[in-house]
């Protein structure tokens, strides 16, 4: 049944005023100067050459279903054991095939195989990874520790672990594991709550939703569109799996507190934000207020982001959190968070305090910049390798623009800011570091190293268009160093925090591969280092509270660094 | 097009300032491109009475201005600001089309002009304390923190109490890096305004001052509610939509302002245009029961819940209807099926919880209690019953919590007071009963709760010195 939606007095649901407007252009500055010369492109698009041909299938056909509108996922992961980056990308379809046992969805999700080159196979059918539900995001761990990674896809219904054996092939094992969360997942992740040595998972859901319960929602200007989450009042509580060690997981999200507080849950990310030595975990909720799960260290965890100063802006108000990153732009070691929002609402960036958090998006130049757009998938890296953090955001509306600029009224430009020793992003142009561009419904975007340069690229799932591969060509980049930070088990230490020192500045990193909006990401660190040819230490704080040094290393080549190996 | 727009920063652009004495050429009518069919005929006409009012006065820069203000009322920007630019072409001193203009200038994202139009209308219009503090709010927003406080200081110069300027001056401080100056502006409006804005604010700065557990009682009672100040001639603005969510929306503000009769008429003139909305009808029921019309409002929602039997909120309408007239069991199963339905809604948890309260349910209750605060209900009153029903059920710290959350909110709460009171005379803990109602009388002398509470405890004290043991 489709029922109208009766908005009552809620500011910002689907109001003119509240609503998506144009981004602005940028005006050239007024002075007499000759015009400067067009800026050297960051990126360079390399869609066509990689031989991926993907769409994100929203399945849209009139009736405006919600899930339409926020997926789909992506995971960069070596799922071979070739040492390099291949990408999965998971599929919408149809909701209602899906969602219906006696049909099935004619999508599947996708995996290929990184051949070099820029070049890709689509590996799906032999990789046995081809998960058929409506897909959302997708997060990596290795949580059998046998050193390779496996993947956690999110979908709207039941969602599915599919175990890598090593070699680019996947087991479904989501029965096995008690992992079949049926709830509408969006971004998860694996971590380790309770210093165990093996990787627990967080499921992020949206709201509760079915077709049956689904909107008719009209705006003045341009009709019938998608509903904004806050019209169904409906927000989802999220998941906590404890890992048993035995490939098997327990739901305890009721013992562990996690069903204290809940909202509309789109973006995740897990580090340790006190230094307590414990992973927290933030949640990014879409129009309810944004979640610190602090780790009480007995299994439990307690909602502290109101106190800590990261449940809503300064103005006291509840944005549509999207996209989640963290990293430490400060260099005071702490790790600092930038979640974004909806069009109106600009980022939101959280200097780290030791215990709580202080707002200053403003103050970095944030608050304007980003406003104009509706963002999700987002990181803190150095994209330049000039030694300070840049941010990427992949943008596009959830609502019709009244004036299309194209054929997709919800498509919006990408955009890319410069970070600088200030601790001020300037954005960079032409909008996004390329020269034409990217102009669609953006969704999830995936950063990682794909060709092993020591310059990140990215990934960015589109809705029903294809996806865009960014090759990056950043001009007059610094040295780098990537460090892949393996634990006793040879598996990717998620959870770890390096810090790195370089000179006079100490550059602390998280190792988490899911973070950004629906997404997985490269697990190894990646350094800009600026005109520094080596790194002198690096100290790596393990999971479990212990520390060990390497160093020194040398610039512009990858370094393993493995828990015992180092002094 | 007019010569309006700015460069960021840059000032005028293309053109000098417009001369505000010289009289401007006539303008043609505009036309422009309304997207009529997404509108219902209500905003059609709206908007059609406001385009030929201009075609037979276009040289009438008020017409204009009006114009501009439906455009902007109902949710067309582009056009708002357009015709806000021919209307200050006529007329370029006029302060009202220079604020509609930086209105959604802001909205659009182009700040700098926004300050700019903001600056026009402080030229012309120096007085009209919004101008200035929204302009303060968009340098903050610039993170130029020293222009902003000057703006909030001539916003008071301007308007010395302004709540705006004083938020706006906490919110420098607190972005300066000093809390401590931010306190004495959200303290003091605190004492005078009850605003979950301010608790946010005020609890921030008490978290960065390490004065964690006054932040924490302040935290946990907020609401993500950003603040509303007084600006009539945003009101005007807002007053000029005509959709059925602009209707809404000014029937709630009629209400707020207790002027419930306006209230009803609007509501009935919108149930004409649109009878089987819900929503209105629901807002037409509270509006019958707040003028004691008890049957015509269960008439209202039992029409309401012919139309859609799935609409939680009629549901929990009923339930406060039957409720009034002490018909429990309806009062309940309405209470109860507005949960079924959405298991989200604080609200009905909360009445069910009441309710249950009502008949000496105390476990379901406090069950109704426990989800209905998990989802946020922040009613003082509400969780007053939830602390009383904890203390029936021996649930004694969590019962001197809750009455310890209000207290955070306003130390003057009698019933508070009583309240610890009355849990410590359980616990046995007589001195910490004495002095909560010593405490409390002190600051709500007369409190009913309080006063019967004080007897109770002394009529105590004195029964256990007769038996020999000092509280």
């Amino acid at each position: 049944m489709i029922r109208s939606a009766l908005i009552t007095g809620l500011a910002c649901l689907l109001l003119a005023g509240c609503g998506e407007s144009a981004p602005p252009q940028r005006t050239p500055p007024a002075t007499a100067a000759a015009p400067a010369p067009p800026a050297a492109p960051w990126f360079v698009d390399a869609t066509t050459e990689s031989n991926i041909n993907f769409n994100w299938t929203s399945g849209q056909f009139g009736d405006y279903l919600l899930p339409e509108i926020i997926g789909g996922g992506v995971a960069l992961l070596d799922v071979d054991g070739d040492n390099d980056l291949d990408i999965y990308l998971v599929q919408g379809g149809e909701i209602e095939s899906a969602l219906d046992s006696s049909r099935t969805n004619p999508a599947s999700n996708r995996l290929y195989r990184n051949d070099g080159d820029w070049h890709f196979q689509d590996i799906t059918e032999e990789s046995g990874a081809g998960n058929t539900g409506y897909g959302q995001g997708v997060a990596t761990g290795d949580y059998d520790n046998d050193g390779d990674l496996d993947l956690y896809v999110t979908n709207v219904g039941p969602n599915a672990l599919l175990r890598n054996d090593g070699n680019g092939r996947f087991t479904d094992v989501t029965t096995a594991s008690g992992t079949a969360h049926p709830g509408w997942g969006t971004s998860a992740a694996f971590l380790d709550t309770d210093r165990d040595g093996d990787l627990d998972l967080y499921i992020t859901n949206y709201i509760s939703w079915s077709p049956e319960t689904e909107l008719d929602c009209s705006l003045m200007t341009t009709g019938r569109d998608y509903c904004s989450p806050r019209n169904y009042d409906a927000p989802a509580r999220d998941v906590l799996y404890e890992n048993l060690g035995n490939g098997r997981f327990s739901d305890v999200t009721a013992k562990a507190g996690i069903d204290t507080s809940m909202g509309n849950g789109l973006g995740i990310a897990c580090v340790d934000f006190d230094d307590d030595g414990w992973t927290d975990i933030f949640i990014a909720n879409d129009g309810t207020r944004d979640l610190l799960w602090h780790n009480q260290r007995d299994g439990s965890f307690k909602d502290i982001g109101l106190l800590a100063g990261c449940a809503l802006d300064d103005e006291g108000r509840p944005k549509a959190g999207m996209g989640v990153t963290v990293s430490d732009i400060d260099d005071d070691g702490d790790m600092d968070l930038l979640v974004c929002n909806l069009t109106g609402e600009s980022d939101s960036l959280f200097r780290n305090e030791g215990t709580y958090f202080v707002d200053i998006t403003a103050s970095s130049d944030l608050r304007t910049t980003t406003k104009p757009f509706t963002r999700f998938g987002m990181a803190w890296l150095d994209f330049n390798n000039d030694g300070y953090l840049d941010l990427y955001e992949a943008n596009g509306r959830v609502l019709r623009s009244p004036v299309p600029e194209g054929v997709d009224p919800y498509a919006q430009q990408n955009m890319l800011m410069r970070g600088s020793s200030q601790g001020v992003f300037s954005e960079v142009l032409p909008r996004g570091g390329v020269v034409d561009p990217i102009s669609l419904t953006s969704r999830a975007a995936a950063f990682g190293d794909l060709d092993n340069d020591g310059a990140m690229d990215i990934i960015v799932v589109n809705r029903d268009a294809p996806i865009t591969l960014l090759r990056n060509i950043a001009p007059d980049a610094g040295h780098w160093i990537l460090l892949q930070v393996l634990d006793e088990h040879g598996r990717d230490a998620i959870g770890a925090v390096v810090s790195a020192r370089i000179g006079s500045r100490t550059l602390s990193r998280p190792l988490l591969t899911n973070y950004s909006y629906l997404a997985a990401n490269d697990p190894r660190i990646h350094l800009g280092l600026g005109a520094n040819k080596s790194v002198d230490t690096v100290t790596i704080r393990w999971v479990d509270g212990t520390a060990e040094t390497f160093g020194p290393l040398a610039a512009d080549r990858q370094h393993v660094l493995q828990r015992g190996s180092g002094h | 097009m007019a010569c309006l727009i700015m460069a960021p920063g840059m000032g005028w652009t293309g053109c000098d300032l417009p001369d505000q004495s010289t009289a401007q050429a006539p303008m043609p009518a505009p036309e422009p491109t309304v997207p009529w069919s997404s509108f219902n005929s209500r905003v059609q006409a709206v908007l059609q009475a406001g385009l030929g009012a201009v075609s037979a006065a276009p040289d009438d820069p008020t017409v204009r201005l009006r114009l501009a203000q439906l455009y902007h009322g109902n949710g067309l920007p582009r056009q708002a600001i357009e015709t806000y630019q021919q209307s200050l072409d006529m007329e370029p001193g006029n302060s009202r089309a220079w604020y509609g203009l930086a209105l959604l200038l802001t909205q659009e994202g182009r700040i700098d002009e926004a300050i700019d139009a903001h600056l026009q209308v402080s030229r012309n219009a120096p007085d009209y304390a919004p101008a200035i503090w929204h302009r303060g709010y968009l340098l903050l927003d610039l993170g130029r923190h020293a222009d902003a406080e000057l703006a909030f200081r001539a916003t008071m110069d301007v308007e010395p109490t302004s709540p705006a300027a004083r938020v706006g001056l906490a919110r420098t401080a607190l972005s300066d890096g000093r809390p401590g100056d931010a306190v004495p502006h959200l303290e003091s409006l605190r004492a005078v305004v009850s605003n979950s804005y301010l608790d946010f604010l005020l609890g921030q700065a008490y978290r960065r001052q390490g004065r964690i557990e006054e932040a924490a009682l302040l935290l946990a009672n907020v609401k993500g509610d950003p603040p509303q100040f007084e600006d009539p001639w945003h009101q005007v603005i807002l007053d000029a939509g005509a959709s059925t969510q602009s209707r809404i929306d000014r029937i709630d503000r009629l209400i707020d302002a207790g002027n419930l009769r306006d209230a009803m008429t609007e509501t009935r003139s919108a149930i004409e245009d649109e009878p089987e909305n819900l929503v209105l009808l629901n807002r037409l029921s509270h509006l019958q029961a707040a003028l004691g019309q008890q049957k015509a409002c269960i008439r209202t929602l039992k029409r309401a819940l012919r139309i859609d039997e799935a609409y939680a909120p009629t549901h929990l309408s009923l339930s406060y209807q039957y409720q009034a007239s002490d018909d429990r069991s309806r009062a309940r199963a309405h209470a109860q099926r507005a949960t079924e339905l959405n298991p989200n809604m604080a609200q009905a948890h909360m009445q069910l919880g009441i309710l249950r309260v009502q008949e000496q349910d105390l476990p379901q209750a406090i069950e109704s209690f426990d989800t209905a605060f998990a989802l946020g209900i922040q009613d003082t009153a509400a969780r007053h019953q939830y602390a009383h029903a904890l203390t029936r059920t021996g649930r004694f710290p969590d019962a001197l919590k809750q009455y310890q959350l209000v207290l955070a909110l306003n130390r003057n709460d009698g019933r508070s007071w009583a309240g610890l009171a009355d849990v410590y005379l359980l616990q046995n803990n007589l001195a910490a009963a004495r002095d909560a109602v010593q405490r409390g009388l002190a600051r709500a002398p007369d409190s009913h709760h309080l006063q019967t509470m004080a007897q109770v405890v002394q009529e105590r004290i004195q029964s256990e010195m007769n038996t020999g043991t000092q509280p």
